[in-house]
């Protein structure tokens, strides 16, 4: 479901197949870079025996703000965050759900009075269908119980209220009412995001996007330090930051705050930057689309094209392990799921996900000890080599249904 | 609590403390904590005809920790020692009680007689004196042959053990060790229960192992092979039943007012396996839950809402500590799944409400947060539901 193009939501078996190809084709690239192949030539083919190649690679070059309050970095350029967004789904809008729609949103509304949704528009619409129907459902059942009742007062016979039966919708038979009217708009624009109330109501005022695409940090330094397609500007100067400011500052925002602000701030291989962006690096690096999990109370989701395409199957929670249990005793930030895992915590997301269809799977981060290497080497991205990933799949075993 | 009125009129019901687990096997007493104190434990034992399946299940019920503490605290049970409740039993009384297994298998294996008899005058094919003397013959003829067998093989494997003496330095050898024995009995020769009877015996005496029988046969008969076994027993392949009773009070030598551990010199006057008090039980280490602030906190948790009338189930399953549930489980669904906090200014992640509040919403339950406060001794309760769903 693309915010530019929304989809005309009618029914129809063409529909799904050609969501699909328009898909194929918006998000056609995993990555912002682009890789142009020239057109097939004699100087072409005899590089190509030479192992060279005149493929070159057009680089997007986008711009974002860091903002160490929110810890993360805002790309506000519109053109820019289109890019991040379908090359490779970085980063999510910061008043939409993912897809940065805010704007699509608020001109469809003006324009069509909502027969064009958005996904954010089909999930509130589905919603107030399903509190319809349960108002309706209650009321049937309200009304076949007052029949009986006057049965009873006038000819002395007791009647059981039936809960189903012809008289009352059920899920299969329930239908929204016919009439457009009294649903829709005004419903749903009630239960979409508070934001959007004034908008609706001052017409005349041209749309400015007041949206930004809000890039995690990781998200952000695997973009500039991989691709180099990410310039990060400072918050207060908007100067662009260099490579080892934005590692300093990456780290320095997820450390806890320090009473008397010190110049030079203490690197620690604990920082919860440094374990996530393992985890992140590691799965970008296999190809996976791999997105916050908080949803499903786990630490990451992974997709194997991107959230358009389908649901994640893998939820992955990170579980850091120190590799001297007495850094863990010294230090000052308390990681989480790095104490022992209570069996009632364990089971508790292992069901949440088993419930959406998702594998667990526990990643597990070995944080290298202090004993062992210098602080010194967290200066610099190398020291990312030192840390290990290891990953154990977690399935939900019941001996008594799972036998044939 | 009327519960604790009614105690007091009843005699607390026994729960018996093994390795600080507290269980209760008698059925009437499951009842009565079910229906009177609300208190519903789980039951663990197999039942002992359907053993191959784990849905419907028997005694002991064991009890939850927090169930205990509120039961003995309340004064409707008390905890038994089970250990030294057992006392070391006479001569007399082991001797009436082997008695009395004895009469016990007598009777079974009398029924089951008369009962095949009944059923094969009742089939019909009620056998004529001419058919039943042949029959008799048939099987004396069959005893005396497997007897002549077993005396054969029985000299065989004496050989075969004399031999494998000489062979090896040591004569009492792993009976792994001498399995490749070409005397071994065929697998396929019938067992009568004559032989069955007098090789379960030696290979009892060949150093208790009853597993693999021939091999065993062939390390140790005795030289004497007719040693003489209750005729009951190998007269007849009727099997009988050894019936162990569930609950050991009507042993001679169970005594709950009596102790068999050597009595410490605080308890020299007063030694006795029931402690009607936690503190008690505690002094003698037969039980010492709450010991710690968390185990405190799901007690003190576990009383509020019980006196609040609800009945709590286990509810790991549903990544709580409690199932809540308004009425006998058996008649409702939970309705809240609890956890225990602490303390009222514990730390709460936000990816616990989110966790909380999914699989509450999947399984139509509020979630329960029970905050304890270890000084007040008072509990405050916070509920999670997620909002926006239909």
């Amino acid at each position: 479901m693309s915010l530019i193009t929304p989809n005309t939501h009618t029914k129809g078996s063409q529909k799904s197949g050609a969501r699909k190809q328009e898909n194929n084709r918006i998000y056609a690239y995993p990555l912002p870079l682009l890789f142009i192949e020239p057109p097939p030539s004699k100087i072409g083919s005899v590089l190509g025996l030479l192992g060279l190649s005149l493929t070159w690679v057009e680089n997007p070059h986008c711009e974002g703000i860091f903002d160490p309050f929110t810890h993360s970095v805002w790309v506000s350029n519109h053109e820019h965050s289109l890019i991040l967004w379908r090359r490779g789904f970085f980063g999510k809008g910061d008043l939409s759900r993912s897809e940065p729609s805010w704007l699509a949103r608020q001109i469809n509304i003006r324009n069509t009075r909502g027969k064009q949704l958005t996904s954010e528009e089909v999930t509130a619409k589905r919603r107030a269908e399903r509190r319809q129907f349960k108002l309706d459902r209650a009321r049937a059942i309200a009304t076949v119980a007052e029949e009986a009742e006057t049965i009873f007062a006038t000819e002395g016979r007791v009647i059981q209220p039936a809960l189903s039966g012809p008289a009352i919708p059920s899920g299969a038979t329930w239908k929204p009412a016919t009439n457009p009217e009294p649903l829709d708009t005004s419903s749903y624009a009630q239960s979409t995001p508070i934001q959007e109330a004034p908008i609706i109501e001052e017409d005349e005022d041209p749309l400015t996007d007041v949206e930004h695409l809000q890039l995690t940090l990781q998200e952000a330094f695997f973009l500039l330090w991989n691709f180099d397609c990410l310039t990060v500007l400072d918050s207060n100067s908007l100067q662009p930051m260099t490579l080892s400011d934005i590692w300093i500052a990456f780290q320095t925002s997820e450390l806890p705050p320090r009473t008397p602000p010190s110049p030079k701030p203490q690197l620690r291989f604990d920082n919860p930057f440094l374990v996530n962006y393992v985890v992140y690096h590691h799965y970008r690096s296999l190809g996976w689309v791999i997105k916050g999990g908080i949803k499903f109370c786990v630490d990451y989701l992974l997709y194997k094209r991107g959230p358009v395409f389908s649901h994640a199957e893998l939820a992955l929670m990170v579980i850091p392990v120190y590799e001297d249990p007495e850094d863990q005793k010294a230090s000052p930030i308390d990681l989480p799921n790095s104490a022992p895992l209570t069996w009632s915590w364990l089971s508790t997301i292992n069901r949440v996900n088993s419930q959406v269809q998702k594998t667990l799977i526990l990643v597990y981060v070995t944080i290298p000890s202090e004993s062992r290497l210098s602080t010194e080497i967290l200066n610099t991205p190398a020291c990312l080599a030192h840390y290990s990933v290891r990953e154990v799949v977690l399935r939900r075993f019941i001996p008594a249904r799972m036998r044939d | 609590m009327s519960s604790g009125s009614r105690s007091s009129k009843t005699k607390p019901i026994p729960l018996r403390v093994a390795n600080k687990v507290a269980y209760v096997w008698d059925v009437d007493d499951i009842a009565t904590l079910r229906s009177m104190h609300r208190v519903c434990g789980v039951l663990t034992g197999t039942l002992p005809h359907l053993s191959q399946q784990n849905v419907f299940l028997g005694v002991p019920l064991v009890l939850m920790p927090e169930e205990v503490v509120l039961l003995v605290d309340t004064g409707v049970a008390v905890l038994i020692n089970d250990s030294t409740a057992h006392l070391q039993p006479t001569i007399p009384q082991l001797t009436k009680w082997s008695r009395e297994q004895q009469n016990s298998m007598r009777s079974q294996l009398a029924y089951a007689e008369s009962k095949t008899l009944r059923e094969g005058t009742q089939s019909g094919r009620a056998l004529s004196e001419e058919a039943q003397r042949k029959r008799k013959e048939r099987e004396e003829r069959k005893k005396a042959k497997a007897r002549e067998q077993a005396i054969i093989e029985a000299e065989e494997a004496h050989e075969a053990d004399i031999e494998d003496a000489n062979g090896k330095s040591s004569g009492d050898s792993d009976p792994a060790d001498s399995e490749p024995n070409v005397y071994m009995i065929s697998s396929t020769s019938t067992v009568t229960p004559a032989k069955a009877a007098k090789l379960r015996e030696s290979a009892l005496k060949g150093g208790g192992s009853l597993s693999p029988i021939p091999s065993t046969s062939s390390n140790s008969t005795p030289s004497k092979p007719s040693t003489p076994t209750p005729s009951f027993l190998s007269s007849s392949s009727q099997p009988y039943t050894i019936v162990v009773p569930a609950s050991s009070s009507e042993l001679e030598w169970y005594s709950p007012t009596h102790s068999s551990a050597p009595s410490f010199s605080s308890f020299a006057s007063t030694a006795t396996s029931t402690y009607t008090t936690l503190n008690a039980a505690r002094a003698a280490d037969v039980w010492t839950y709450p010991a710690t602030l968390t185990e405190r906190a799901r007690c003190g948790v576990f009383r509020g809402l019980w006196e609040q009338g609800y009945f709590m189930g286990v509810g790991i399953k549903f990544g709580g500590e409690y199932l809540v549930y308004p009425g006998d489980p058996l008649r409702y669904h939970s309705h809240f799944t609890a956890t225990v906090i602490e303390s009222p200014v514990a730390t709460l992640r936000p990816m616990e409400i989110v966790a909380h509040g999914r699989l509450g919403t999947a399984t139509k339950k509020a979630h329960l947060l029970c905050g304890w406060d270890d000084v007040k001794k008072e509990v405050s309760y916070l509920s999670i539901e997620w909002a926006g769903f239909g």
